[in-house]
């Protein structure tokens, strides 16, 4: 018995000595664990430790870069989802859509989610500019980091561009044949840029193929990088605050 | 004395490396955008053959929509036109009349100037093509008249093959008084 | 030029020297009064139920909403009328009435470079609405275009891009006659 006995208190100290090296500090029950938890840990450490009550009340952020952020996280791993299925060629893609509508089990929720989250995110990120001017965040010292935004709001408008190609159906090619026409009449380079904006005269596999490897590599690893970027220079240049 | 010589060799270490390194830069940019610039591309080949001549019966506009061209007889000869709306490059649908709303409204059509038909009031209804992306509108004969577009569709060269029928390549643009006489 | 280390040292204390009598811009607010909180679990906890509410939202609008599907890709066949996604209708409205070098190459190129260059160019240093009515005014009116221009271009434009009170309600997009 107090063979057993001994065997389960050594267990429980070892589980416990796991949970520990996990969780350094236990519940965050007083400011002091608190603050000691936000310090020593990694993804708390995107905030400063302590903050005063005026940066983040709600009233005054709406929570719309957080949210904005967030809308990029659920649209990664959404669109994670869609790439076990979607192949970018102009035989595949349209059957891979109708394939993720009606055969896959819950294909049509995740799809959806990607797209109505990615309409939903260029309305935040819009919105989150609107409040950075109207409450005047972007005067010194945060001139740099408003230009640092207006370029995610860039990407966050060519990443939903670039997806809007790729279910291949008859929305996508004209929004994109129209889209793509007007770097045509960019003076000298326009006719080249488009070539190689679509790899082609008409928007098709090779098109297609691009706006792929742009939608779900290049941009947003650009637009993951300037985030950081965006993220460090608030804590850097100091929140905005109340007015 | 010593110290300026041996500042002059810094500086132009100095300047050496960064026209090295701009230079390998601009190197490795033209490099990239060559890169992803496809030297072959794997579309629809631009020349292609429609049917022998004599189908196509004077007078007749007929639209081949897989390639996006339009073959126009006249009493002139043969000519084709690139079925590419030159604002944005939708395609344009062919219709029977695209002026009458036009008149009826009020608002004054050039006339075609290469059939030398007009719009007018007594006779309202002119053929054409409209595109649906922007509403610009163009005669039979390509020839914009309404909308955003600012110039005639393009027209493109047209042969009879060896075998009797016609030969259209959509790469090459030829100009408006280009006539294919069969 | 000089890549001398002394140099590059008087150079900076030169800098240090000028920028001594540091002053606090004036746009920086006072907050020192404020009560301090610790971020974690305060603030964390503030973003966690907005992360949750907005999943919640979208798993409910992606229940019950399809994302649109039209038929294959056809390089023949235009729908009418053809359209961009919404936040690009506005530009769409511009292409439809200016010529494409204007509205498509040069207005969106100088808005991004004027939205960039926005904080050099308010020298105004309050914060204040109160005291920034030009700044604000400006901006209502530059959104209420782009509003304007999205409702109209998703709304009241009908086929062949022409304008239609009614069209969202009577006449569905066609693809040469049939629906798309």
């Amino acid at each position: 018995m107090t063979v057993i006995r001994a065997a389960l208190d050594e267990m429980f100290a070892v589980i416990g000595q796991m949970v520990g090296s996990v969780f350094r500090h236990g519940l965050p029950l007083t400011d002091k664990i608190a603050a000691r938890t936000a310090l020593t840990n990694f993804f708390l450490h995107i905030h400063p430790v302590r903050v005063r009550r005026s940066w983040i009340r709600m009233s005054y952020t709406l929570c719309l870069g957080g949210l904005s952020f967030f809308l990029f996280i659920v649209l990664t791993v959404t669109g994670l989802f869609l790439m076990f299925y979607y192949v970018p060629s102009t035989s595949h893609a349209y059957q891979d859509m109708r394939d993720l509508q009606f055969v896959v089990t819950f294909g049509g929720v995740i799809r959806n989610m990607h797209r109505w989250a990615a309409h939903a995110m260029v309305i935040t990120v819009w919105l989150h500019m609107a409040r950075v001017f109207l409450t005047g965040s972007y005067k010194k010292p945060r001139e740099f980091n408003w230009g640092v935004g207006t370029l995610l709001l860039l990407i966050t408008l060519l990443l939903s561009f670039t997806g809007y190609l790729l279910p291949w159906d008859q929305l996508s090619i004209w929004a994109v044949t129209v889209g793509t026409n007007m770097a045509k009449y960019a003076p000298i380079a326009g006719p080249y840029t488009r070539y190689l904006l679509i790899g082609g005269r008409v928007v098709g596999d090779n098109a297609l193929l691009r706006f792929y490897v742009l939608h779900v590599v290049g941009l947003p690893l650009a637009a993951f990088l300037l985030m950081v970027v965006h993220f460090w220079r608030v804590r850097k240049d100091g929140f905005s605050g109340g007015l | 004395m010593e110290d300026s010589r041996e500042m002059s060799r810094r500086s132009f270490l100095a300047i050496t490396g960064w026209v090295g390194f701009s230079v390998a830069s601009a190197i490795a940019l033209y490099q990239s955008l060559k890169f992803i610039y496809p030297n072959a591309t794997y579309e629809d080949p631009p020349a292609f053959k429609a049917d022998a001549p004599t189908v196509y019966a004077v007078g007749s506009t007929t639209v081949l929509i897989d390639k996006r061209v339009v073959i126009n007889h006249d009493p002139n000869g043969f000519y084709a036109i690139s079925l590419i709306c030159t604002h944005l490059g939708c395609t344009p649908r062919y219709f029977d009349d695209v002026t009458s709303d036009l008149v009826n409204a009020g608002t004054s059509i050039s006339k075609d100037p290469d059939t030398g038909q007009q719009a007018t009031k007594a006779n309202a209804a002119l053929p054409g093509f409209k595109c649906p992306c922007h509403g610009s509108r163009y005669f039979r004969d390509a020839i914009n008249f309404f909308g955003p577009a600012p110039r005639p569709m393009d027209r493109v060269h047209l042969e009879v093959a060896p075998d009797g029928k016609l030969l259209i390549d959509r790469s090459v643009i030829v100009d408006r008084a280009f006539r294919l006489k069969v | 030029m000089a890549t001398e280390a002394r140099d590059r040292i008087a150079a900076r204390d030169r800098v240090e020297q000028r920028r001594r009598p540091a002053e606090v811009p004036s746009t920086v607010r006072d907050d020192s009064e404020d009560e301090m909180v610790v971020s974690f679990p305060e603030f964390v906890f503030k973003e966690f139920i907005a992360a949750v509410a907005m999943t919640a939202f979208l798993i409910l609008v992606s229940v019950w909403l399809q994302a649109p599907l039209l038929g294959q890709a056809n390089p023949g066949m235009t729908p009418n009328p053809s359209k961009a996604p919404w936040y690009f209708l506005g530009l769409q409205e511009l292409l439809s009435r200016f010529p494409p070098l204007m509205a498509g190459v040069a207005f969106p190129t100088f808005v991004i470079v004027l939205m960039i260059l926005v904080p050099f160019l308010d020298r105004n240093p309050s914060r204040r609405p109160s005291e920034r009515k030009v700044a604000i005014i400006l901006f209502a009116l530059y959104t209420a275009i782009v509003v304007a221009l999205v409702i109209i271009g998703t709304f009241f434009r009908g086929h062949e891009f022409v304008w239609d009170w009614g069209w969202v309600l009577g006449n569905p997009q066609t693809c040469g006659g049939s629906p798309c």
